[in-house]
């Protein structure tokens, strides 16, 4: 009785459940999809790829007249940085963006591949700084985006060495904060158009005379207030030569303050207060 | 002779969606309305970060201006679709697209 019951039960797996799982993959997907797409499509959610996003991207490309080959090959980006243990959704992301945009399927295919590639150089340092996931995933996205905002890698390793720095002196309280406000100040510099070597300059400084987290927090925020009514290139040398004469530019008293170099707490520099109706506009 | 008048021709796409201007955003309780001048246009759509760059069509405000509004509780890039044309706005504050341009970014004011 009880082999009958076992047999019953395993003939349900065999012939029930198994082609019901495969046909998800068949039935959402439109009949001109290759068996190898759907091959791969099946491997991607079995890598850990959200199933309705694996059949979303897939008809995607189909419906744009992506061939077998670029389907797959976006495929295999998604794969990989799902094996990289690399979050999927930026490449995902990328994707969708090109399909809007209606840009050809190698050069998305492309725009992904550099996109795991940022993700890949970003997460290697948030890996090396701290063993907590939700650490990680914030630092390496931080960097990332500072990197897609215009950041050089030889200047975020320069912002990454220091941040090292401040770890082998131990002279950082919560160091992957740190390295995290770092990273999302020079992300939010690059994207106000300072160039790549005066945003490592400004956060490199900035740590060197004992920035802690919440003050690089407050220093981020203030710097964008700012450039809404300066120059954010010249505010940056502003800010820069403010930190190498010893000043905290990001003081009350906006670079008359003198710094604690070497010091470490944060003061209250009061300023980031709501920039208001449209700092989102045009470029000042 | 023939080059420039080439060039002129290679140019009037340009022109025509140049003739969009005076993009500006305003804030309220959670959620964004981008609005931009571009009184040529048949039609605007704002596509965002926030849902895979569905585009969100935009509707004519009077004074040739187009609005889109999303939720905006969180940073996001953006772009718009000018007459199906991608149209990248003089912003703030921008990042490359990985396709040899760049996407504004939208970023909550601290």
């Amino acid at each position: 009785m009880r082999h009958a019951s076992a047999g019953l039960i395993l003939f349900f797996l065999l012939v029930v459940a198994m082609p019901a799982g495969a046909d998800a993959v068949d039935d959402g997907l439109p009949a001109t999809v290759s068996e190898q797409v759907r091959t791969q499509t099946r491997e991607m959610i079995r890598v850990g790829v959200p199933a309705d996003e694996a059949l979303a991207m897939t008809r995607s490309m189909a419906q744009q007249g992506y061939s077998d080959a670029a389907m797959r090959q976006a495929q295999h980006q998604m794969m990989a940085a799902c094996e990289e243990g690399l979050p999927h959704e930026p490449l995902f992301n990328k994707l969708q963006e090109g399909l809007a945009k209606q840009v050809p399927p190698e050069n998305v295919v492309k725009a992904m591949q550099t996109v795991r590639e940022r993700y890949r150089y970003s997460y290697r340092f948030a890996r090396q700084i701290t063993a907590d996931k939700t650490q990680q995933k914030a630092l390496g996205q931080a960097q990332a985006q500072a990197l897609a905002a215009g950041l050089q890698t030889r200047d975020m390793t320069r912002i990454q060495d220091q941040v090292r720095q401040r770890i082998r002196s131990q002279t950082c309280d919560n160091c992957p904060q740190l390295a995290t406000e770092s990273a999302l100040a020079a992300r939010d510099m690059a994207r106000l158009g300072v160039a790549s070597p005066n945003v490592a300059e400004v956060v490199d400084e900035a740590l060197e005379i004992g920035y802690d987290s919440p003050r690089m927090h407050r220093m981020r925020h203030q710097f964008q207030e700012r450039a809404q009514y300066e120059d954010p290139q010249g505010l940056a040398h502003r800010y820069a030569n403010a930190f190498r004469y010893g000043q905290d530019p990001a003081a009350d008293n906006a670079g008359g303050s003198q710094g604690n170099r070497g010091g470490g707490n944060g003061d209250s520099d009061g300023g980031s207060g709501n920039g208001g109706g449209n700092g989102n506009g045009g470029r000042p | 002779m023939t080059v420039r008048r080439l060039a002129g021709l290679a140019l009037l796409p340009v022109f025509l969606t140049v003739g969009c201007a005076t993009h500006y955003i305003r804030r309220d309780d959670g959620r964004a309305a981008f609005f931009l001048r571009c009184p040529g246009a048949r039609e605007v759509a704002l596509a965002t970060s926030l849902d895979g760059f569905t585009p969100h069509k935009a509707h004519r405000s009077g004074s040739g201006q187009w609005v889109a509004t999303v939720d905006a509780d969180r940073d996001f890039s953006y772009f718009y679709l000018v007459d199906g044309k991608v149209f990248q706005p003089d912003c703030r504050m921008a990042e490359a697209d990985d396709f040899g341009g760049t996407n504004c970014v939208y970023t909550i004011v601290p």
